[in-house]
């Protein structure tokens, strides 16, 4: 609960509002903050006066009045049981408050009276020294500290009271005369009065600079946390943005294998359209009909047929069975044979979409499979088109662990790879036309299917952009794939790396796949 | 901010208080209590026991301390600023409680930039004599022989500053007033009262 003092209102009166009024409550709450923070910092400065000044007025006991005479015997000095016990007092009775209860303003006065207590100690300790006096201005501005001016009035106060008392009880101890007036006590309340109004203000002044602080903290708070949101929507913008990216990336990756299915598929459909074609063209001009022609000459012999025999034409007619026997076993042949290069392309092809239905199925799906059999089905996959193109293809392949992999996104990247090296063959001019592919375990539990070609190389500078969004040395690229790959490689705690010599000496990809533990 | 605050603590704050204002009272009760004041067994008796010490024509300062009290300092330095204001009206001598055992005192003590005289008093049988029976007690013992002020110059024990005393020597010294003054004396106690002889 809040006890709303009658001092709190003209402190609050001498500071600035804030420009917005539904601010006022942030400032208040940063001012209230602020403010404990100095009360305990001066309350740990106060501490340690205490205990400092209690062991000053017990060691100038000691050594200033340690006895008390009568003639020969002596007895402890009252004076070193005041430093001991009353400074003890002083000294505990703030302590104690401030550990209990360091924020209230209670504890404050109660360390103001204790301060200005120990002025009067020592002062009596040191038998009124006027050098002594000047610890009742220090202890004033020791409680400005607090910048709580009405710690002041409280110190203030019990200084007053002490001379008034003293002055109307034992006026000597104070002013040195019997009689004194009480325009004394004033005089002397008046230098100390003239000290409190400098602290005072200065009081007032530090508090107000410290209102202002706040209110300049509260507005950096607020503008930091305006900051802090829009930088969290434009994180957020670009989050989404990079996931689709990611999408449009996979999408296209995607799309590079179902590209490379339809090419291998369509190239296989063509030689089966050739071979149909073909099979066509044969039967169409086949030489079975001659069968027919000589049916029905046979048959127009009726019982001529032996006269028939015996003429020229029958005479020639062995002969010609003969060479038709040996031309329609010939065409027999061919279209056997065209028949199984039929079935073996439909077997190809039957392979190609089982493979392609393989992956796909397992979207999104790790297992634990062994890369030779990845590497097989994406090369299944690309082999019409390697072979078409007088492409060798040599494969090296070790044994190793199995990886935990998304089958569909390695097929992706092995198809990618593939058909890049086949089109970096392609696109160079030089004579080898080779692709290596090795399988091998590497340091790190991982599996490295490394994909090596013949072709362009690549140039120094693209080697560290090549696998950057939209970078293609393609004419009809779009600069997803290989960025794709590498994203599909990471996301399954893997990795891509390129390597090549140069221009015109080949380049390597390597996929580092994760072993199963 | 202010939390309720719980009546004990009030409380608590209320009885340290008090006993602060015990405790400063008694302590200011104390360092304002008088010593005792004794009386010259007769009043020519001081000019006669200190005539070695006393010049024709010139008022003598004579203050009996007590060389262990802590009050004395502040006595001295009293007589020190005395001596000065009085500016070579009077002569001063120190009578110093000796007890037995005590290394002896040097032969004098310089105040104010003169040099007073020291007389060892053993036991203090000299003080008692002179009718001091506190550390701190002066007398002030005028041309003709006369005891003209009796008393203490500090204002309470063993603090400095003007006191009613110092007026009162001056006063004579100057040749004001007449009769003998007197002041209170703040200091620790000779504790040679009995040592008084009895009055004949």
């Amino acid at each position: 609960m809040k006890i709303a003092s009658p001092f709190s209102s003209l402190s609050a009166a001498l500071l600035p509002a804030p420009a917005d009024p539904a601010r006022q409550g942030e400032v208040q709450a940063l001012f209230d903050e602020y403010e404990r923070a100095v009360f305990a910092r001066i309350n740990h400065f106060f501490v340690w006066l205490f205990w400092l000044q209690w062991l000053f007025a017990v060691v100038l006991a000691v050594v200033w009045s340690p006895r008390t005479w009568e003639g020969a015997a002596s007895s402890v000095h009252p004076h070193l049981l005041a430093a001991v016990f009353l400074g003890g007092l002083l000294a505990l009775g703030p302590v104690a408050l401030i550990g209990l209860r360091p924020y209230d303003l209670l504890t404050r006065h109660v360390v103001a009276i204790a301060q200005v207590g120990f002025s009067a100690l020592l002062i009596d300790l040191t038998g009124g020294r006027i050098e002594t006096h000047f610890h009742i201005f220090g202890s004033l501005a020791f409680l400005a500290l607090y910048r709580d001016w009405r710690v002041l009035p409280t110190a203030t106060l019990v200084v007053v009271l002490d001379h008034l008392l003293r002055g109307l009880w034992y006026p000597l101890t104070v002013y040195g005369v019997a009689y004194a007036t009480t325009w004394r006590t004033a005089e002397h309340a008046a230098w100390v009065l003239f000290e409190d109004a400098i602290l005072l203000w200065a009081c007032l002044i530090s508090r107000r600079e410290m209102w202002e602080i706040c209110l300049r903290h509260e507005e950096h708070v607020r503008l930091l946390n305006e900051m802090e949101r829009r930088v969290a929507e434009r994180t957020h913008d670009l989050e989404t943005a990079n996931r689709r990216l990611v999408e449009a990336s996979r999408e296209a990756g995607r799309a590079e294998v179902a590209t490379g299915v339809l090419h291998n598929v369509g190239n296989v459909l063509t030689s089966v359209n050739l071979i149909v074609d073909d099979v066509r063209d044969r039967l169409r001009s086949s030489r079975v009909r001659h069968i027919r022609q000589v049916t029905a000459t046979l048959q127009l012999q009726g019982a001529r047929l032996p006269e028939f025999f015996q003429g020229e034409v029958g005479r020639a007619l062995p002969g010609f069975m003969a060479k038709l026997g040996t031309n329609l076993e010939t065409e027999n042949e061919y279209l056997l044979k065209s028949a199984e290069t039929l079935t073996a392309h439909c077997g190809h092809l039957r392979e190609i979409i089982v493979a392609q239905q393989s992956a796909a199925r397992r979207v999104g799906m790790t297992e634990a499979v062994v890369a030779d059999v990845l590497v097989e089905e994406a090369l299944l996959l690309n082999s019409d088109s390697f072979s078409r193109h007088g492409i060798e293809l040599v494969k090296t392949f070790e044994r190793t662990p199995a990886v935990r992999v998304d089958r569909h996104k390695v097929m992706q990247i092995l198809v990618n790879l593939l058909k890049n090296a086949k089109d970096s063959i392609l696109s160079s001019e030089g004579g080898g036309r080779k692709i290596i592919v090795r399988v091998g375990a590497q340091p790190g539990r991982r599996v490295a299917i490394a994909v090596q070609d013949s072709g362009a190389g690549i140039a120094p500078d693209n080697m560290l952009k090549i696998f950057q969004h939209g970078f293609t040395t393609k004419k009809d690229g779009h600069g997803f794939g290989l960025h794709s790959c590498a994203l599909a490689a990471r996301e399954m705690a893997g990795d891509l790396l390129a390597s090549s010599e140069g221009p015109g000496r080949g380049a390597t990809f390597t996929l580092l796949l994760p072993a199963v533990p | 901010m202010t939390e309720r605050r719980p009546l004990a603590f009030t409380l608590g704050v209320l009885l340290w208080a008090a006993s602060l204002l015990t405790a400063f009272g008694a302590l200011t009760r104390y360092g304002n209590r008088p010593g005792a004041a004794g009386k010259p067994l007769r009043p020519s008796e001081p000019a006669s026991l200190l005539g070695a010490y006393r010049r024709e024509g010139r008022p003598l300062l004579v203050m009996v301390v007590h060389p262990r009290c802590p009050c004395t300092d502040a006595s001295l330095d009293e007589m020190g600023e005395l001596l000065a204001r009085a500016q070579g009206a009077c002569d001063a001598v120190l009578v110093r409680y000796q007890a037995a055992g005590w290394p002896a005192p040097p032969r004098s003590q310089t105040l104010a930039g003169r040099r007073v005289p020291v007389l060892s008093d053993p036991e203090g049988r000299l003080a008692v004599r002179l009718g001091a029976e506190t550390s701190g007690h002066c007398l002030l013992i005028d041309a003709q022989g006369q005891v003209r002020f009796e008393g203490g110059i500090t204002p309470s024990r063993g603090h400095r500053g003007s006191a009613p005393g110092q007026d009162a020597i001056l006063a004579v010294l100057h040749g004001e007033g007449a009769g003998v003054a007197a002041a209170p004396v703040f200091g620790c106690s000779l504790a040679n009262a009995c040592l008084r002889p009895p009055p004949t």
